[in-house]
């Protein structure tokens, strides 16, 4: 079951509807849970403690539900160890050893830099399952390499050492390795190694740990001001302090500028930071540009680490974090085709990952434009690329073929029919569609040099509903017909810019001054007669929709939705705008409906007019209204009342 | 539209020129104009009670020689005129302990030595319980004058006293025996005819009110600014005499709202429950105690009033510096930067940020109003994509609260002058 499964699931389907009755504080807390407020997760948890003491036998179906609770919690926030904790004790209540064990084990590979879980599952394998050796010493080389090196290590070590002694295994060259290593707890090692070597009487050796101690001494000594200072070096939802990820960053680039050579030691404080800064974009960076400097040409191993390290901070960072992600594809862009054959397949292995992500995290246009051009760039490199060496037909057969692939993803994706083997097709949507029909339409017309089919495409895509709003697409067409120079099409194209193409107002007015630039240099004033003033002001004129392109382009410019004549059309179009008493009023309440009204008539005595009979009274309407307020829609407020904060 | 509207403020224009007096009312401000009249008036009650309370007494002893309702207190004037001049004045605050010999020693030791004092008693204590004030009659009018004149100085010899005293309003001539015969002579004629003047700046005079009423009422005779009795600082409010009904009606009906040093006052009938000065009263004293017919009315500016125009609430709709749009119903692949390219050609923006979650929109700030203007009218309902979301502009605010009106100009003048502020009654 993929992570995302475990998310989408409903804990509650399986239960008992008297169940669901008889726990409403339960139900309600899993219902209402805000997966990012530390507070309702814990409430979530603890109404689950307590049903487990309602119920200290539950059945299957609780069990289940129990069960996909902390999965839930612990595939999104693997870093809580602290639920980790009781998820274990939880199985073991359920189903026993095995699947205590079987959870400890997912806890250290979710959370692998976890002193406190490699600890709990190496206690529970070594107590209860002495006999597993040859596991068990998988594991723990697993766990030196894990965190070995991190500074408060010590209980992991002590427990190395205790099983090691306590089944006759030579600690001599543990205790070589762990003197090395700057710890919290080092002079406890090396107090208890001279011990040992004394018992063995190996003098030489003692001095050789006295100048290990001094070395490591030394180097405890310098890091101490760093570690002395980190004050959360756990994991929580509630915002770390500003402080906290500057102090990080100082001691790692502490550590990178003057030991350069302690690799595990820079490592592991990298991996110790990411644990209460995972959302922190910069130590990310700094991390996989540390880990790409120390890159060997040639060196798969590394390369892999870089890779994953990269993987592991797009999913894990926040999506609106852009920059590591950007910098991360432009990384691999650029890594490719440098390398063997085998690194290029994993980089492009890793691009492909890493696109199909980002393109489902972000949301906005730009990027996703950005992002497909990225991927259309690299498919042609990975799939169809070509090198100085191929002949002239294979190169241009290669370039047939992507067309051909292009082609086929948009009308899969035009006609609904996506089988989810065309990679390109899964990631189409329609946003980025416009991306890959410009692809299509730039080779067919600039690399295979087919200007007829072009043309149909033109035609063919021009009607398409989701290019209605595209600029690449929409510059590209401009700048076909720009090539064959049709004024005719290009000025209904412009007239239609903003009427029924709807582009940005910024794309429009660019579009519009350089056309009216290209129109007066090319166009003849026979051309202009003919196509525009005849039409505009001659006998058979047509006024709607031609456009002047040298004056009508200064009109709309900034007005997009200006036209000739527009007023007019307008009125036509929407019968019932003028209706409206919203407009009508226009923030005036009751200016042409209930208009306030007084007559008096005796305002007329002086005149000829007023007859001699006795006036009527002064009449008074609708004065009150002069003080309503105006009817409008206010979205602001409209928005900011549906939003619950 | 706009032509029709300014014609409509013509005939308000017009109007407001030739209704003239009729509708000054209409200054009182549309929204309760009633009730603000209502609560001058129920203000009025309490002070007219202290006001009245030496007059109360004063009638009280009256009652007892079942004299007439004498000329008010207030119509002084008339007495002066009546009866040559008046000589005897009212003195209140007196010590308990004081008694006739008592007052006369404090102005014989003031250099005026009284012709008569007369101390009002408890009924049935006399010479043991007085209620707190007495009459002292002078030879001559002039000594009286001079009497009046020290009023608010220390009483000599008696340490935190100070002279209380007042025109007596009987009028020494007639005296409170001699108009025990007078029964209903003259009630009517000799009684004045009071408005009630609220809305007062602080700064007007007593002469100054009187001068107003005068220009235009030449009967108005007296008026008087009602103080504090602790402070002295005026309470916003007095009353005007006039010697002829019609005028005291005319006031009523002309004065209303009229301009008095910047303020336009309120002028309401004199008459409150218990106030008998517009009453003709007439007939014997027995009407002190019976029922009579009041002539209250309602002024007829309590009837209509033009409602005066009101500036809104500053919203940031109604905000005229207000440069923020507010772009609602966005598609998804709708973010900054896009709205930016839509935008930005229209004028210089400020900010551009997009609302929280589920909010599908976009707050998009302008430096200029005159650019959020042009991008509200030019580009509502702009198609953004294929599924049919429209741009959906309103004025929003870059901020929940409305900080946009701190650094906006100040808003202008109202458009229009507040109805019927140029009192042409005046």
């Amino acid at each position: 079951m993929s992570n995302r499964d475990i998310l989408a699931q409903d804990a509650l389907v399986g239960l008992d509807n008297s169940f669901i009755k008889e726990n409403p504080v339960f139900v309600e807390g899993y219902r209402n849970i805000d997966w990012k407020d530390i507070t309702s997760l814990n409430n979530v948890l603890k109404s689950v403690d307590d049903l487990l003491k309602i119920y200290p036998t539950p059945n299957n179906k609780i069990k289940t539900t129990v069960e996909i609770i902390f999965r839930q919690t612990l595939t999104r926030y693997p870093l809580l160890f602290g639920y980790w904790k009781k998820f274990t004790a939880i199985e073991y209540q359920f189903h026993g050893l095995e699947a205590s064990l079987k959870t400890l084990e997912d806890a250290t590979e979710a959370f692998p830099h976890s002193i406190d879980m490699w600890c709990d599952y190496l206690r529970v394998l070594t107590l209860n399952f002495p006999k597993e050796t040859d596991l068990i010493n998988k594991k723990i080389a697993k766990g030196k390499e894990l965190i070995g090196w991190h500074f408060y290590s010590h209980p992991f070590w002590d427990l190395v050492i205790e099983y090691y002694t306590k089944n006759g295994i030579d600690v001599i060259p543990t205790y070589n390795e762990v003197v090395r290593i700057p710890l919290h707890q080092y002079a406890k090692y090396i107090g208890e190694y001279k011990k040992i070597l004394k018992t063995k009487k190996l003098a030489a050796e003692i001095k050789k740990v006295d100048q290990l101690a001094k070395q490591n001494q030394a180097l405890v000594g310098a890091i101490w001001p760093y570690e002395s200072t980190l004050r959360q070096t756990y994991f929580n939802l509630t915002p770390l302090p500003e402080a906290e990820p500057q102090k990080w960053t100082k001691y790692l680039q502490y550590l990178i500028k003057n030991k350069p050579n302690k690799r595990e030691l820079i490592e592991s404080v990298f991996e110790r930071s990411l644990i209460p800064c995972c959302y922190i974009e910069s130590i990310w960076k700094m991390y996989l540009n540390w880990t790409k400097s120390l890159k060997k040409p040639q060196d798969v191993e590394l390369l892999t680490r870089v890779l994953k390290l990269g993987q592991r901070g797009c999913r894990v960072l926040p999506d609106s974090d852009r920059d590591f992600r950007l910098s991360y594809l432009h990384y691999l862009e650029n890594e490719y085709g440098h390398l063997e054959k085998e690194s290029d397949l994993l980089i492009a292995k890793y691009f492909d990952q890493c696109i199909q992500d980002v393109i489902k995290i972000w949301a906005y246009k730009s990027d996703q434009i950005i992002v497909m051009q990225k991927y259309l760039r690299m498919l042609k490199r990975t799939k169809y690329g070509s090198s100085v060496d191929m002949s002239s037909k294979d190169v241009l057969s290669k370039q047939t073929e992507y067309s051909k692939y292009l082609k086929s993803s948009i009308d899969d994706f035009i006609g609904n029919k996506s089988d989810g083997n065309v990679e390109l097709g899964k990631l189409i949507n329609t946003t980025n569609i416009a991306v890959v029909i410009v692809e299509l339409i730039k080779m067919t017309w600039l690399v295979l040099k087919n200007v007829l089919q072009t043309r149909k495409y033109f035609n063919a895509f021009s009607k398409n509903e989701f290019l209605k709003t595209s600029v690449e697409f929409w510059t590209m067409y401009y700048d076909f017909e720009k090539s064959t120079k049709n004024f005719v099409k290009l000025n209904r194209f412009i007239a239609e810019l903003g009427t029924s193409i709807f582009l940005p107002t910024d794309s429009v007015n660019k579009i519009l001054k350089d056309y009216r630039e290209f129109y007066l240099l090319n166009s003849t004033i026979s051309q202009y007669r003919s196509t525009v003033v005849d039409e505009i002001e001659g006998p058979n004129k047509k006024t709607a929709s031609i456009m002047d392109p040298v004056i009508g382009t200064l009109f709309k410019a900034d007005n997009p939705r200006w036209a000739p004549g527009s007023a007019k059309q307008r009125r036509v179009n929407k019968v019932e705008w003028y209706k409206g008493a919203q407009y009508r009023e226009n923030g005036h309440p009751g200016i042409s409906t209930d208009r306030p009204q007084i007559t008096n008539t005796i305002i007329e005595r002086t005149s000829k007019s007023f007859r001699n009979v006795a006036p009527g009274l002064p009449t008074f309407r609708n004065l009150e209204k002069i003080n309503q307020t105006g009817s409008y829609r206010d979205y602001y407020t409209e928005s900011l009342k549906s939003d619950p904060k | 539209m706009d032509r029709n509207y300014n014609t409509q403020r013509g005939t308000y224009g017009t109007q407001r020129g030739s209704y003239g007096a009729r509708d000054n009312a209409s200054r009182q401000g549309y929204n309760a104009p009633r009730q603000g009249y209502n609560n001058a008036r129920q203000g009025y009650g309490a002070p007219r009670q202290g006001y009245n309370s030496p007059r109360q007494g004063y009638n009280t002893p009256r009652q007892g020689y079942s004299a007439a309702p004498g000329p008010s207190r207030y119509s002084n004037r008339e007495s002066e005129a009546n009866t040559n001049a008046s000589t005897e004045l009212y003195m209140g605050d007196l010590a308990p302990e004081w008694d006739e010999a008592a007052v006369r020693g404090v102005w014989s030791g003031l250099g005026l030595p009284p012709r008569r004092v007369k101390v009002v008693w408890q009924p049935g204590r006399a010479g043991a319980q007085h209620q707190g004030y007495c009459f002292v009659e002078f030879s001559t009018a002039a000594e009286a004058e001079r009497a009046l004149g020290m009023a608010g100085q220390p009483v000599p010899g008696h340490e935190g006293k100070r002279l209380r005293l007042n025109w007596a309003a009987g009028g020494g001539a007639n005296g409170p025996t001699a108009n025990g015969s007078g029964a209903g002579s003259g009630a009517g004629g000799a009684r004045g005819f009071s408005v009630f003047v609220g809305d007062l700046q602080p700064s007007v005079t007593e002469e100054a009110l009187l001068a107003l009423f005068q220009q235009r009422l030449p009967s108005a005779e007296h008026a008087r600014v009602v103080r504090d009795q602790q402070t002295g600082a005026p309470r916003g409010f007095g009353f005007v005499r006039f010697a002829a009904e019609a005028d005291q009606q005319r006031a009523l009906r002309e004065m209303q709202g009229a301009v008095l040093d910047g303020r336009a006052i309120k002028v309401g009938s004199a008459s409150g429950s218990s106030g008998t000065t517009t009453s003709s009263g007439g007939g014997s004293g027995n009407s002190a105690t019976a029922p009579r017919p009041r002539r209250h009315r309602a002024p007829r500016h309590q009837l209509f009033a033009l409602p005066q125009q009101q500036q809104p609430p500053v919203t940031h709709y109604t905000d005229r510096g207000n440069a923020t749009l507010y772009a609602a119903g966005l598609p998804a692949a709708t973010g900054p930067r896009e709205l930016e390219e839509l935008f930005a050609p229209l004028g210089e923006l400020t900010l551009v940020r997009m609302a929280s979650p589920p909010a599908q929109g976009a707050v998009v700030q302008y430096l200029s109003r005159r650019a959020a203007e042009r991008a509200l009218r030019t580009l509502q309902a702009y198609p953004l994509d294929a599924e049919g979301h429209c741009l959906r502009l309103s004025w929003g605010s870059a901020t929940q609260s409305a900080t946009t009106s701190v650094t906006s100009p100040p808003l202008p003048a109202p458009l229009y002058a507040p109805l019927g502020l140029s009192p042409r009654g005046a």
